[in-house]
């Protein structure tokens, strides 16, 4: 469980790789934990705890693209395996250090432009609600979304380089 | 190198909105280019990271809605600005207490109050650190308290009269929302005193290791990364062990101990009776610092912590480095410690050099919550045939209390922690062993 706790982040962001939604990450991390537990007894050292449960979610999230490709676009099964390859070495920290960089880039965005970027994680539909009430079109808010977006990439990339420099 | 498109894919494919057409270019531009797939599992961290921060950073209501008012509205939008601000006015005038505040009365929902701090206590307000002094009476919405040094602490109290008492070093997230109050207690030491709770929104404090729920009682709990201690003295808490889901009912007088590592007996017993006499021993009764052992691994010196002082609530300061060493009764079958007429502390230590040391110790009521902190400083003297050990012995009246409002003895009060630390320089502080001797009989 300590384990499990201590790498989430990691798993959580590993399987938004390879799955098309939020929805279908939270489920399938919540199965793979399951599996985890019963299984726990393969595991040989702690060291060894992430790239066991990679294996166990990456099994689990090839299964749920395919069910989930029944009802929305989701890529290829080709693209999901080289992708889970690619994704499967991660740094240490890495997940850590991206976040507390982008704490600090969310915090140099005005407060209206911060609550737009997070709005679509509150709640489902948030941003619609909103394109209504403010008589803006959906499209010109996503696309206002997607520069913003941007923008916090770019500035969490700067921060990693300028926070690296100084370590 | 840039690539725009690729960008814009990405954003779309994230945020939901990729079309059919749209979908088979990505599939197939990072089915060719590795390059691509690394910028796209980047781009899946960021997503996650957003996600995580969306629930750090709490939203300003109906804020998100006034930025994209439509310009045919915006004449509207001035007659109700001007109205706004005469009503904000007339509030800030009735309620307006201190610097802090950074938001407008009324806009966002106060839960609690500030009753009383001492110390550095920091407060962290819709993810972002407030400006200016944190204040006794300071209104709050939902937010963390930092009560980063030893020698602070804070008193908040809810709308309906509970209180927390929050002692440094501690972090706590407070919230009141329509599922109930819910204290999340990163690490740290708390004292509730909790108001009898709605039916079906009871209190919920979570730390790493236990969920508790409450409905009405004086309870104290004390967290760290992988285990919760949790002390009742009226009523009953529910305390889950989030390690394995197990449950345990704890009532009054009662303590339990829940780890992450869930071998570890998981059992609500009897506090037991007050003893008079205490010495630390190691590992079980470190509260901060760094063990370091002997050859044989047996645990041996409590070497001090760095850690970093940034100024009382908000006064700006050259930051100041602490190194301290806390020790505290702990351990499953520890029964509680009473500090008695004229007990004493023995404090035996290293040095690498002479250096002026600063003693302090906190308590609770007995059976109850926090009642004090006291503290002391002594100028001490290592000789160089000595190789830096040092032995102090300080009788209770030696310590002075932190704050009036705290009884001026701490005779019949509990021991709870006790702390060595240094200010600025880093001498090596070491603790080898803290002892409470006493006069009384047991």
């Amino acid at each position: 469980m300590r384990l499990f706790v201590a790498h989430e982040p990691e798993l959580r962001a590993f399987l938004r790789t390879l799955l098309p939604s939020w929805e279908s990450v939270d489920d399938v991390l919540q199965e793979s934990s399951v599996v985890m537990w019963q299984k726990l007894d393969q595991l040989e050292n702690e060291e060894g705890f992430l790239p066991w449960a990679k294996v166990i979610v990456r099994f689990k999230a090839m299964h749920a693209r395919r069910t989930v490709a029944r009802d929305r676009l989701v890529l290829s099964e080709e693209t999901v395996m080289l992708l889970a390859e690619d994704a499967f070495e991660t740094i240490p920290d890495q997940m850590d250090r991206e976040r507390k960089a982008l704490d600090s880039c969310l915090r140099k965005l005005s407060r209206e432009n911060r609550d737009l970027v997070l709005l679509p994680y509150r709640r489902p539909g948030a941003l619609t609600e909103l394109a209504q009430q403010s008589g803006r079109s959906v499209n010109s808010l996503y696309k206002l979304l997607g520069r913003l977006r941007e923008k916090l990439r770019l500035c969490v990339e700067r921060e990693l380089i300028a926070r690296g420099g100084h370590s | 190198m840039k690539d725009d498109r690729f960008d814009e894919l990405c954003q779309s494919y994230f945020l939901g909105t990729i079309s059919g057409e749209e979908m088979g270019e990505l599939d197939q531009r990072l089915k060719d280019d590795e390059g691509l797939r690394m910028k796209f599992a980047a781009a899946a961290r960021l997503d996650a990271n957003l996600r995580d921060a969306a629930s750090s950073f709490e939203e300003k209501k109906n804020e998100a809605k006034s930025s994209f008012i439509p310009a045919n509205q915006r004449w509207q939008l001035v007659l109700g600005m001007v109205a706004a601000l005469l009503l904000v006015a007339i509030l800030i005038s009735q309620f307006y207490r201190g610097s802090f505040s950074e938001e407008s009365p009324g806009s966002v929902e106060k839960i609690a109050r500030v009753a009383d701090l001492n110390g550095a206590v920091t407060w962290i307000a819709n993810g972002e650190q407030a400006e200016g002094r944190l204040e006794v009476g300071n209104e709050l919405t939902g937010g963390t308290l930092e009560v980063s040094s030893l020698e602070s602490w804070a008193e908040i109290v809810f709308q309906d009269g509970s209180s927390v008492w929050v002692s440094g070093p501690a972090v706590v997230t407070i919230s009141d929302g329509g599922a109930g109050k819910m204290i999340r207690l990163r690490e740290g030491d708390l004292s509730l005193d909790v108001s009898p709770q709605p039916e079906g929104k009871p209190m919920r404090v979570i730390t790493p290791s236990a969920e508790a729920v409450v409905l009405g009682t004086q309870f104290n709990i004390s967290a760290n990364s992988s285990s919760t201690s949790l002390t009742v003295n009226e009523g009953k808490v529910q305390v889950t062990r989030l390690a394995d889901g197990s449950v345990q009912e704890v009532g009054a007088d009662h303590r339990v101990v829940a780890a992450l590592e869930h071998e570890s007996p998981f059992r609500a017993s009897p506090r037991g009776d007050y003893v008079r006499i205490w010495k630390s021993e190691y590992p079980r009764d470190v509260r901060q610092g760094t063990l370091r052992f002997e050859a044989e691994g047996r645990p041996d010196e409590l070497r001090a912590e760095t850690h970093l002082f940034r100024g009382d609530h908000g006064e700006k300061i050259n930051p100041i480095l602490l190194h301290s060493a806390v020790v505290g009764p702990a351990g499953r079958k520890m029964q509680p410690v009473l500090l008695s007429k004229g007990a004493r502390f023995r404090i035996l230590g290293h040095l690498d050099q002479s250096f002026r040391v600063s003693f302090g110790f906190g308590t609770h009521h007995a059976r109850g919550g926090l009642s004090g902190k006291f503290s002391t400083e002594r100028e001490i003297m290592v000789e160089p045939d000595t190789d830096g050990y040092f032995e102090v012995e300080l009788a209770l009246d030696d310590f002075q209390r932190l704050r009036s409002r705290f009884a001026e003895s701490p005779v019949g009060h509990e021991l709870v922690w006790f702390w060595v630390q240094t200010i600025k320089k880093d001498v090596g502080l070491s603790v080898y062993s803290v002892e409470l001797l006493s006069t009384e009989t047991q």
